[in-house]
């Protein structure tokens, strides 16, 4: 019983829980990382008051957001006004449970360590044993994938339902944007996935890796094109620039969030970001390896794993976080129209292509 | 009263202003849309109206001067130099030569200041975020220029009739020689950020284009005007204040779109910091203010002023009475007439054009309201 | 001194011109009144500097073919400080601007217009034009006088630069002009009261009505 109730609630259980405030964490200084970076590139220094080098003004602006008047238009659609940057956020949340951080064995020896202060040598065993456990992730679902696209177009809703409640035009007019632009890239970036599904033939997250162990090669090497398609399309998904256009805020002042203050405010904020960190992680999922060290199989390079696995998915998630923000420094923003010209006149038969491609290569050598 | 239904709905139509984040400062445009073409666009102005004209009328020569930098706070040096040149005329005041050198220097800088902020703002609508930055380091560096020799940053109250408040400081020569020395790789730095990129050429190419003869109609001035391949730039067309003395290039476009005039802006301020050398190089010495009566009373009589601000033809017609006020002191804003373009050349273009097309129109609202 | 013997000699032509003269006319009447004024103070100092002046155009084409082509049109040519200006009659203003931009003469750019107030003159509004041509780069003024109830006809057609400037001239002067497509107030709220440049509008003077309503002040100060 104690057994049961450990392997399937309570170290689940504390696994959400640390996921949980791990990225609510991480988004609060990938907020302040952007702004030490765009300062860095923009020749100024970024907040350097609160805290050692700004490094509490993340708290100091959550704080902010929290006490600032909460502000809901008297013709706003007050149900959904409020639930809107709620169902932004909670997809951007969920998405975590399936990204793997770690190989299926990273916590045994925690768990090996922990366990024995309340349990028996043999139910420990058990527990570690049980497969479920030990894993440097939430859950290993065998149509992760899957999950995850289905659960962040639902994040998708969020932006268009505040739009649409807040009865307002300019984020109205943002609303309609973002739905266009991010349905539009959800399709090739969808196709760029199938054509690593297709490599990997698994939709499991963590056998994916491991088949990128098995293989000896990440997949951006054997999937070049996907890769830079997906984060092209990984930049439009999450509302960056050059694709920022929802809340382009020299021409839509907020986009979606323009009549938004606040908290709420602050929440679409957090899954705006959450966003970048989830795309940063499947891109490293899917194309660099994961958890794993580079050239994993490269024995004489083995000083490498005392590097703990999960520290090289977060130094990979890293880079692209980053580059996420180095374009930002960098590029201007698209117009509409272009966007949506490139999404489906480029990126999206150059993504079909890539799968069939892809596809009879698969033929030929199988 | 019956709401609109959404079938109904065909036309939105949005304010844009007079708080916006890029319509830069308090102009509203109320845009009528078809999803996200403009149909139609009607700027509201007039919220920062001060009756710059009507106070001219009600002070002496001499202190009407401080109004005028408020009115193109951007190029509050190019606005005096406009009415002193004016006032000088009609008083047939001789100003020395160093003074007139002196000017010409301060009124490009204040050129190269303004483009500079034009190009931050333009470049910031179009969401190119560290140009904005990098501009304004170097405008810094002339706003600390004109601290030294002018005593304020902005509201300079740059010149006096007859010549210049004060000489240059001790240092100013080789600090300018210093901004003048770097600023060609600066430029060079901006267009590297943006002169090639895909994105840029994409949202500015094709954009609010004007045909030379149109804009003439329009009675645009300045880039926009030079954009569409009129070469019109007062300071050859009808030299004032000593430019037909120096050496410099007047480009203008070919198509007449909004990137033909940030191409325009950005060879501008090399021509500037050309000039600049060029005055620098012969800075002569003697005094610094000609000879001027106590009290200003210019005979009766008019005279128009235009000189070539950053913004286009910026003119003074000012009409003297005879007396120690001004009769009226008419300010042909350029901005003013610029804007009026705005209309024709949003039509049928996306919102996002609009934005790229008022900062190309480079508006300064201090001076379209006056 | 040319402008003085210039009104009595221009004015027997035509017959706006009479009416002009009568009441003392702005730019050359105004002269009329004060030119002796200013000149002692200022020419004291450098005795051999000449004030500028107004001076009548002796030999200009341009004048000459507009006489030629107008004859009832054009009041006076006058120069100053080097700067033409043809004064108009307000009837064939219109006329006369379409053959400026239209013929050869080619003023296809309005530089500016604007209004001066002579108040107590009966045609107390002075209409004021900057015409350039990018083709001869020559810069004209053109004058055309009209009482303050007088329709004034407008360039908007000729110049498109000319509905703004029309629209700011009726704000601040109360011109009316007639065929301007849009004429409304440009730079005051629609339903202020007055037209602030106008010389009997006081400079503290504002619409207290206007005021009390939209800002809501209650206690307008003097």
């Amino acid at each position: 019983m104690m057994e049961t109730l450990l392997i399937y609630a309570v170290i689940p259980l504390i696994k959400i829980a640390v996921v949980v405030l791990a990225v609510l964490l991480a988004v609060a200084y990938l907020t302040w990382l952007e702004r030490k970076l765009l300062g860095r590139i923009q020749v100024r220094l970024g907040p350097m008051r609160v805290g050692w080098h700004g490094l509490l003004q993340p708290i100091a602006v959550g704080l902010k957001f929290v006490i600032k008047e909460d502000i809901i238009p008297a013709r706003a659609d007050r149900l959904v006004f409020s639930l809107a940057p709620m169902v932004s956020f909670i997809p951007a949340l969920v998405v975590f449970s399936v990204i793997p951080f770690g190989p299926p064995d990273m916590l045994s020896g925690l768990l090996r360590w922990v366990l024995p202060l309340f349990l028996d040598p043999a139910s420990v065993n058990r527990v570690i044993e049980s497969g479920v456990t030990t894993g440097g992730y939430v859950a290993n679902v065998n149509i992760a994938i899957l999950l995850v696209f289905s659960v962040s177009s639902v994040g998708i809703l969020g932006i268009i339902l505040g739009g649409w409640a807040s009865n307002s035009k300019y984020p109205l007019l943002g609303a309609l944007r973002s739905s266009a632009q991010m349905v539009s890239y959800e399709v090739s970036l969808g196709f760029t996935i199938l054509s690593v599904l297709l490599v990997a033939q698994t939709l499991s997250l963590v056998d994916i890796v491991q088949k990128q162990q098995a293989a000896g090669v990440w997949y951006v090497f054997v999937q070049p094109v996907a890769f830079v398609l997906f984060f092209i399309c990984g930049l439009a998904e999450t509302n960056r620039l050059p694709f920022d256009l929802p809340e382009a805020e020299s021409e839509l002042v907020g986009g979606y969030h323009t009549e938004y203050s606040g908290f709420r405010f602050a929440i679409y904020f957090l899954a705006e970001y959450a966003g970048m960190i989830t795309i940063s992680s499947i891109a490293v999922t899917l194309f660099w390896g994961g958890w794993l060290r580079p050239f994993p199989n490269v024995a004489w390079l083995g000083f490498l794993d005392l590097v703990p696995s999960v520290v090289w998915f977060m130094a990979k998630v890293f880079v692209f976080l980053y580059i996420f923000i180095w374009v930002r420094g960098t590029l201007p923003r698209f117009r509409f129209d272009q966007l949506m010209q490139y999404g489906w006149k480029i990126f999206l038969p150059l993504a079909i292509a890539n799968l069939v491609v892809t596809a009879a290569v698969m033929l030929k050598f199988s | 009263m019956d709401e609109p239904t959404i079938l109904d709905a065909q036309e939105l139509e949005i304010n844009m202003g007079p708080q916006h984040p890029a319509t830069h400062g308090v102009l509203r445009v109320k845009l009528k849309l078809d999803g996200e073409r403009v149909l139609d666009a009607d700027c509201v102005i007039g919220y920062l109206h001060r009756g710059v004209e009507k106070i001219s009328e009600n002070r002496t020569y001499t202190k009407c001067l401080p109004y005028y930098d408020r009115t193109d706070y951007i190029a509050a040096v190019s606005n005096a130099l406009g009415y002193v040149l004016g006032v000088e005329k009609l008083m047939e005041i001789e100003v020395p030569e160093r003074a007139v050198t002196v000017r010409i220097m301060m009124t490009e800088f204040n050129r190269i200041a303004s483009h500079l902020l034009w190009l931050a703002t333009h470049a910031l609508d179009i969401g190119a975020l560290t140009v904005f930055l990098y501009c304004f380091r170097e405008r810094e560096e002339i706003l600390k220029l004109f601290e030294n020799l002018f005593g304020a940053r902005l509201t300079t109250h740059a010149f006096r009739i007859g010549g210049l408040w004060m000489d240059l400081p001790p240092g100013f020569e080789e600090a300018a020689r210093k901004f003048i020395d770097e600023f060609p790789a600066r430029v060079d730095e901006y267009e590297q950020l943006l002169t090639n990129n895909r994105i840029w050429i994409d949202r500015t190419k094709g954009i609010g284009v004007i045909s030379g003869e149109e804009a003439i109609d329009y009675g645009l001035s300045g880039p926009p005007l030079r954009g569409s391949g009129v070469p019109y730039d007062l300071r050859r067309s009808r030299p004032y204040g000593g430019y037909d003395q120096y050496e410099f290039d007047v480009p203008v476009g070919l198509n007449g779109d909004t990137y033909d005039r940030y191409l325009i802006r950005m060879e501008e301020m090399r021509q500037s910091r050309r000039i600049i050398q060029q005055t620098l190089d012969r800075l002569p010495g003697g005094p610094i203010r000609g000879k001027v009566p106590r009290i200003i009373k210019p005979p009766v009589g008019e005279y128009y002023s235009g000189i070539e601000g950053p913004r286009g033809e910026l003119g003074y017609y000012i009409v003297s009475d005879g007396s120690a006020f001004p009769f009226r002191v008419r300010i042909r804003p350029p901005t003013f007439i610029n804007l009026q373009a705005l209309k024709r050349l949003v039509k049928g273009h996306l919102v996002a054009d609009v934005i790229a097309i008022i900062g190309t129109l480079d508006v300064v609202l201090g001076e379209i309201d006056r | 001194m040319s402008e003085e013997n210039k009104p009595p000699g221009a004015a027997p032509e035509d017959q706006p011109e009479q009416k002009k003269s009568g009441a003392p006319a702005a730019p050359a009447g105004g002269g009329e009144a004060k030119a002796a004024q200013p000149k002692p103070p200022a020419a004291k100092k450098p005795p051999a500097k000449k004030l500028p002046s107004y001076e009548e155009l002796t030999d200009d084409p341009l004048l000459k073919d507009l006489r030629g082509r107008f004859p009832n049109g054009i009041v006076s040519g006058q120069s100053f400080l080097g700067q033409p200006i043809y004064t108009t009659a307000l009837e064939l203003l219109g006329d006369v601007m379409l053959y400026l931009r239209g013929s050869e003469w080619a003023f296809d750019y309005l530089v500016d217009l604007t209004c001066l107030d002579y108040l107590g003159d009966p045609k107390r509004l002075c209409m004021v034009y900057h015409l350039y041509s990018h083709k001869s780069g020559r810069l004209i003024r053109i004058k055309a006088r009209a009482a303050a109830d007088e329709m004034v006809p407008s360039m908007s057609t000729i110049w498109r630069t000319a509905d703004w400037l029309e629209r700011e001239a009726f704000d601040m002067y109360g011109v009316e002009f007639s065929g301007h497509p849009d004429l409304r107030r440009i730079l005051l709220p629609e339903d202020w009261v007055g037209y602030p440049l106008r010389k009997d509008y006081d400079i503290k003077l504002q619409d207290q009505a206007w005021i009390r309503k939209h800002l809501r002040i209650r206690k307008v100060p003097e």
